[in-house]
């Protein structure tokens, strides 16, 4: 088990090296620029004065020895600072990613959770009127466009009803709240964005769920389980249950790129201060250390998702723990 | 006293807005202590009669019949008389150990969720204790290890085994062993008849034996019940060729070697094996008969008793002479 973890972390080295690689070629051969963006509009920028800056920042040198700088730093913990306020990268990344981290383990939690129960019960009550109900709402919540309904969402429940908070994490005066107070304040802000980041996951994986329980409630072991005289909740809640779990634990892992990749547009949306409105922002300025920051950070978070992921499949299956 | 009291049963399965026959029409008695084997071709219903005894059908069956196990109507039985039924009255192990297990629970978990399924919470001590006993009646030497593995773990004769003591865990009285040797290496096949055997013995076991090899069946058994198309197509001591009073069981015996004949080559009956469905008037087996003649093929044959306590389906017992 211990060098299965360990031999996963090795892993996870060549992976990450690779991922900030490609990234940092992608947002440097991207038009425009960190000059074009921030210093060109400005009339009083002298074609020699965005030289001085393109060579202060290494701009003006080849990509690759660029790249090999920023590695040079960035493996001794130094992400450098903002091209734009001059703040430590680590410092701007570290303020975000509590409110991201929030966003995203709740709603991992929400859609393992109520995507397990969706599956499982359509599974047992395969073609009967709650399988059909559950299969039309996976549906729908799978197909709907997230973006348009996180809209909706904010124009119906929050603009017309006031129901809800239109956006942001904490009202303005959140400081002068007592702590229930906080908790439900942090709480209604945080019902939107759930709803619409966890919709299209829980969907996903309660069909994934349902597939996985019919298919093990045919398998031999269950008749088998059954001919020992087990009880049926026993038969579906401990023998198969367990079975149709393995593969979303995989799906699980493989989604944190997935919720990642969904904080920059729902943070945005949301005003929700997390990484990936960071992320938005910096790409708009070409803020380019802070940009490499978030790439960084997220890549680490996704291999972490895996690594976990891969250590709780060790742990339901014990034909990888003792290969 | 019969033990197994099979009456009129009938086995189909819904296929897409047909249905599959499988057992048309069978009527059996098994006595206490008495070991039967079930044999036939492959598709002629017997897994399907063996799972219907302790009604483990799939979903799409559909069944009409009875079946008395040790006095209790089965298909009338509710879930919690099924469970006694299932474990107590009757233990079954069935074809490939490998996908019988569970694999993601260990030996321990397995056999100990079936101790308790029927005793109730149990000391761990206790059960500890049952299971590697029931474990080493197996024929488990090293009871110790088996019991602490998972699945993956095991040879295949070893997870037959411990499928064994997990069908024998409640003291059950009768023992339904669905083609029990037939995933498993010749050298392994051998042990597992003789477990099945001692087991037989120690335990007073009405076994019932399905295979499609005759020479296990009469290794272990000592009545036959040839199948064919989802109909009994003979029933008695059948113990070669010779014996044989249908055309079947003795074009069976010659298909198969014996288990000690150095070519075990696959071979088959001439023919198309007959489906379960056919309702005609006429011998199912009569295309592959080497008997058949007019009579067979407009008339049906019943199940007769030609000798005390041997029942044939056939016009012509012992093929023409
Ligand atoms: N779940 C099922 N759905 C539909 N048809 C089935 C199902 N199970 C079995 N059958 C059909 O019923 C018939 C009898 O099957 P059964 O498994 O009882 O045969 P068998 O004698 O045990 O054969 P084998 O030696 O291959 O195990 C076959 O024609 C088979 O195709
Ligand atoms: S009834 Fe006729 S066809 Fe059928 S098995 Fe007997 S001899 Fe053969
Ligand atoms: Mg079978």
């Amino acid at each position: 088990m211990k060098r299965y973890i360990l031999k996963r972390l090795l892993l996870a080295v060549p992976v990450l090296f690779g991922i900030t690689l490609i990234t940092f070629f992608i947002i440097h051969l991207t038009p425009g620029g960190f000059t074009a963006v921030n210093m060109q509009m400005d009339i009083r920028t002298s074609p020699d004065s965005i030289e001085r800056m393109r060579h202060l920042y290494g701009l003006d040198k080849p990509v690759i020895s660029q790249y090999i700088d920023w590695f040079g730093r960035t493996i001794t913990f130094n992400f450098g600072e903002s091209f734009i306020d001059h703040r430590p990268v680590l410092h701007k990344v570290a303020e975000r990613l509590p409110a991201t981290l929030l966003l995203n383990i709740l709603s991992l939690a929400l859609v393992f959770f109520f995507g397990v129960i969706l599956g499982v019960i359509s599974a047992v009550k395969r073609n009967t009127a709650v399988d059909k109900i559950i299969t039309v709402f996976t549906f729908i919540g799978y197909s709907i466009p997230t973006f348009w309904l996180a809209l909706i969402l904010m124009l119906f429940v929050s603009v017309k009803a006031g129901l809800l908070p239109v956006s942001g994490m904490v009202s303005i005066d959140f400081d002068y709240m007592t702590l229930p107070q906080k908790i439900g304040d942090l709480l209604s802000h945080l019902v939107l964005p759930l709803i619409v980041t966890s919709i299209g996951g829980l969907a996903y994986i309660s069909r994934f769920v349902k597939s996985g329980m019919v298919e093990a409630l045919s398998q031999q072991y269950v008749r088998a389980a059954y001919a020992k005289g087990l009880s049926r909740k026993t038969v579906l809640y401990r023998s198969a249950l367990k079975n149709s779990l393995l593969p979303v634990i995989t799906l699980l892992g493989m989604s944190v790129p997935g919720l990642i990749g969904g904080s920059f547009i729902f943070e945005t949306i949301f005003a929700w201060p997390g990484m990936g409105r960071l992320a938005y922002e910096s790409a708009l300025s070409f803020d380019y250390p802070v940009i490499m920051g978030v790439v960084t950070m997220g890549a680490v978070l996704t291999l972490l998702g895996n690594l976990a992921a891969d250590i709780a499949y060790a742990a339901v299956d014990p034909r990888i723990r003792y290969k | 006293m019969d033990i197994i009291n099979v009456s009129n049963l009938y086995v189909k399965y819904a296929a897409r807005k047909k249905y599959n026959m499988a057992v048309n029409g069978v009527s059996l008695d098994i006595k206490e202590g008495e070991s039967a084997a079930i044999a036939g071709e492959s598709g002629c219903g017997k897994s399907t009669l063996a799972s219907a005894l302790l009604k483990l059908l799939p979903e799409n069956a559909q069944v009409s019949g009875n079946v008395m196990l040790d006095g209790i109507d089965v298909f009338a039985a509710g879930e919690e008389q099924l469970r006694k039924i299932r474990g107590n009255t009757a233990g079954m192990i069935f074809q490939d150990p490998g996908a019988s297990l569970n694999p993601l629970f260990s030996v321990k978990q397995q056999i100990e969720e079936a101790i308790t399924a029927h005793f109730g919470k149990t000391e761990k001590e206790e059960l500890k204790r049952k299971s590697l006993e029931l474990l080493s009646d197996a024929g488990i030497t090293d009871a110790q290890r088996v019991y602490n593995s998972y699945p993956h773990q095991l040879s295949g004769g070893l997870q037959q085994r411990v499928m064994a003591a997990i069908a024998l865990s409640c003291g059950p009285k009768i023992l339904i062993a669905d083609e029990p040797t037939t995933a498993l290496d010749v050298t392994v096949q051998a042990q597992i008849v003789e477990l099945l055997k001692k087991l037989k013995e120690e335990h007073k076991l009405t076994l019932l034996l399905i295979t499609h090899d005759l020479h296990l069946a009469n290794a272990l058994a000592s009545r036959i019940i040839v199948m064919y198309a989802g109909k009994i197509a003979e029933d008695g001591a059948v113990k070669s060729a010779k014996t044989a009073l249908h055309p079947y069981t003795a074009a069976l015996f010659k298909i198969i070697p014996s288990l000690d004949s150095p070519k075990r080559h696959f071979e088959v009956i001439p023919g198309e094996v007959a489906s379960a469905e056919h309702n005609g008037n006429f011998c199912a087996f009569s295309p592959r008969c080497p008997y058949a003649d007019d009579r067979c093929r407009s008339e049906k044959p019943e199940l007769k008793e030609v000798k005390p306590g041997h029942f044939v389906r056939c016009f012509y017992p012992g093929g023409k002479k």
